[in-house]
């Protein structure tokens, strides 16, 4: 599970994710999105290339996010695979972090 | 150096109760997807629920010891279900217990962790229980939607 940054403009914190979020992968970027959380205040976590979301990689989207969130802050889910935004849906964390697979809406979302 | 006791063949997998040996599992799904043509979708719910399942049973059921042992098996009997049972040794599992969430009402009533079972119900066609006469059995079943034929060029 790999994981990247990228600083956009108005102070979004792009969160690259790619591989399996899977127990393994889960535990391979629990510290590091916990630090991110604890950084920034607008998130946008791009799934694009996360093949598979298990219910531990859940709770490595959702802690942070929570986290995000408890200080005033905006987290958007961008452009997850079909069975990922599936689990997701499942969920129900789409009610509350919403999912964009746009660029332009995902940034819109977090305005 | 660190040797795993898990032991496979083509229908049956077996593990030891540690998280380190569900990493066994994709490959042995893979390899089962392979010889009865599961399409991807399938072996993604395939693969979410044998996760959820075996890491209930190694973080509840054995309560994280890494002694014992888990039994997969594999049966496809024409009828175009699949059907994973796992065994376990572990006391009966508890029906009663955490399992069903309820929708949360904002973000932070999001319960970390916790979906397993919701999702093994979401994303398998049946989920049983059965308790042994030490252990426990559970036995989730797929349709078997098979693999579309490759278009690309």
């Amino acid at each position: 599970m790999k994981l990247s940054t990228e600083e956009l403009d108005g102070g979004i914190t792009k969160v690259v994710l790619d591989g399996r979020l899977d127990i393994e992968g889960a535990a391979a970027i629990d510290l590091k999105m916990n630090v991110i959380a604890g950084s920034s205040k607008l998130l946008l976590l791009d799934l694009q290339e996360v093949t598979f979301l298990g219910s531990m990689g859940l709770r490595s989207i959702v802690v942070p996010a929570q986290a995000v969130r408890r200080r005033g802050g905006k987290v958007v889910i961008f452009a997850p695979v079909k069975m990922v935004e599936e689990v997701l849906k499942a969920s129900s964390i789409d009610a509350l972090i919403p999912i964009r697979h746009e660029l332009a809406d995902a940034l819109a979302a977090l305005a | 150096m660190h040797q795993t006791h898990a032991h496979k063949d083509q229908e049956r997998l077996k593990l030891n109760s540690r998280l380190a040996d569900l990493a066994l599992v994709k490959p042995w799904v893979d390899a089962l997807a392979t010889e009865h043509a599961i399409g991807e979708d399938t072996v993604y719910k395939i693969e979410l629920c044998l996760e959820e399942a075996l890491s209930n049973i190694v973080r509840h059921g054995y309560k994280g010891e890494p002694q014992h042992s888990i039994e997969l098996s594999f049966h496809s009997n024409g009828d175009r279900m699949l059907r994973f049972a796992i065994e376990d040794n572990a006391p009966h599992f508890d029906q009663a217990g955490p399992g069903r969430k309820r929708a949360p009402k904002n973000a932070e009533d999001l319960i970390p962790g916790g979906h397993g079972m919701p999702l093994m119900q979401k994303f398998s066609s049946s989920v049983a229980w059965e308790p042994l006469l030490n252990g426990n059995r559970l036995t989730l079943t797929f349709p078997n939607e098979p693999r579309e034929t490759e278009t690309r060029g």
